[in-house]
Order: C-alpha cells, then sequence, then structure tokens
C-alpha cells in the first residue's frame, strides 16, 4: 500500500509518543511528529484534534481520520498497515485478543501513574533526584 | 510550573508500588511462557504490539529511578523482564525511539 505521511501530534517527551513512534517504525510507516508543547494542550487548536487535551494524537491523510488514545492509536495502526502480521496476530483469534489484554494493561495499570515523562521526572526529582539526574544522556549500546 | 512543588511521599511510594508490582505481573507472565524463536514474549511466542507497548515505560524506571535508587526499582530482581526488555531494546526501532526521547 502507498502512504502519504502519517502525521503525529505530541510532545516529543511523552511516552506514549514513544510507544506509537516505535510501532510507526517497526511498520516502516512514513510520518512526521509535530513537537506539540504541554502548554497547549487546553488550548482550542489542540483541543479540536483531541477534546481530552492529552498528546498523541495522529491524523492519517490516507483515510482523513484523526485519533487519539495510544492505545486505540496503536490498534489502529496494526490493523490497517500490519498486513504481514509483523507485530500482530490474525483478526479474531486467541493471540489478537491476548494482545489487546495487554496492551489495554499496559495502558490502564501504567497511563494513572506515569503518563507523561515530564510528570513523573518532576514527581521523582522531589523525591530523590537532583536536577542533573532528571534527564540523563543515556548511551545505547 | 504546575506540578506539586511539595514533596509528596504517599504518591512517590505508591509510585514505586505500583511500579514493582506491574513488574512483576509481566516477570511471573514471562516465566511461563515457552521461548519462541527469537525469544520469550507475551502472547504467542512472537513480538508483538503487545510487548513493545511496555517498553518505554519500563526504560524510564530502569533508567532514572534504578539508577538513583536500586532499591527502588531493580530489574535486576526480575530475570525474565530484564532479558525481554534488554532484547527489545537492542532493536533499532526501539533504540531510536527511546533514544529521542531520552535526547531532550
Amino acid at each position: 500500500m502507498s502512504t502519504s505521511s502519517t502525521s503525529v501530534r505530541a510532545t516529543k517527551l511523552t511516552l506514549s509518543l514513544r510507544k506509537v513512534a516505535i510501532v510507526l517504525a517497526e511498520l516502516d510507516l512514513p510520518h512526521e511528529i509535530e513537537d506539540v508543547q504541554f502548554a497547549d494542550v487546553k488550548k482550542p487548536d489542540f483541543l479540536k484534534i483531541n477534546p481530552n487535551g492529552r498528546m498523541p494524537a495522529i491524523h492519517d491523510p490516507n483515510r482523513d481520520l484523526t485519533l487519539w488514545e495510544s492505545g486505540a492509536i496503536i490498534e489502529y495502526l496494526v490493523e490497517v498497515y500490519d498486513k504481514k502480521q509483523k507485530l500482530s496476530f490474525p483478526a479474531g483469534s486467541n493471540e489478537a485478543y491476548l494482545a489487546k489484554q495487554w496492551l489495554y494493561y499496559q495502558v490502564s495499570g501504567q497511563g494513572p501513574y506515569f503518563g507523561q515523562v515530564s510528570t513523573a521526572t518532576t514527581i521523582l526529582s522531589n523525591a530523590r533526584f537532583s536536577g542533573a539526574h532528571i534527564m540523563p544522556r543515556l548511551s545505547f549500546s | 510550573m504546575k506540578y506539586h512543588s511539595e514533596q509528596l511521599p504517599s504518591a512517590i511510594k505508591r509510585f514505586v508500588t505500583e511500579a514493582n508490582r506491574v513488574t512483576s505481573v509481566l516477570e511471573t507472565h514471562l516465566s511461563e511462557q515457552k521461548a519462541g524463536t527469537d525469544g520469550t514474549w507475551l502472547v504467542g511466542g512472537k513480538f508483538s504490539f503487545a510487548d513493545l507497548s511496555f517498553v518505554p515505560w519500563i526504560a524510564v524506571f530502569n533508567f532514572m529511578v534504578a539508577s538513583a535508587n536500586k532499591e527502588d526499582y531493580d530489574l535486576e530482581k526480575y530475570p525474565h523482564v530484564k532479558k525481554w526488555f534488554d532484547s527489545m531494546m537492542a532493536r533499532s526501532s526501539v533504540k531510536n525511539a527511546m533514544e529521542a526521547a531520552f535526547r531532550q
């Protein structure tokens, strides 16, 4: 399937964006990430995209579809674009439902506690971190 | 800054407790799975979106909380999760996405 570039709106630091970014990369889907500031998510422009004022949100020009909620975005991307089932399972199979179960567990079990890196690091910084440790530069081998 | 400026020990404790509880659930499940050809995965012996959805969050705990205080969160206590997490971090898609997040 030839695809136009999907646009993703999010603050680059949100963990939910990372989940979506990994799926986009695994499926080799062309996309652009628009960096939205946290301060702007409750403003009218973003609320038009997501009335809940949270990130990320995507727009897929191939279907003129705007979606928010990272779990729903991931389900959409694999159902529509993962035809070879690189990351997913045949529709209707037991495995397909089990994969959704774990995705929902991730979203509901972790989301409320760890929605955004900045929230987390702010809380953690109150607990134990000095400023220098809030965003460590990581090296990946 | 819109977040609480005061320390909230009970909230932090709950946060850390919940992170460990969720990781324990993953550890137990992974320990019961048969290894697939390329590792042990949450569903069907195959890497899927279910596995990768957990990565960013574990990465934050592993790199930030554990590096500050191993008593709070230590992946070494969860050997199956650690192996699973490490194998996903080795994928270029994951590595690139997480590097981009932490670089800022």
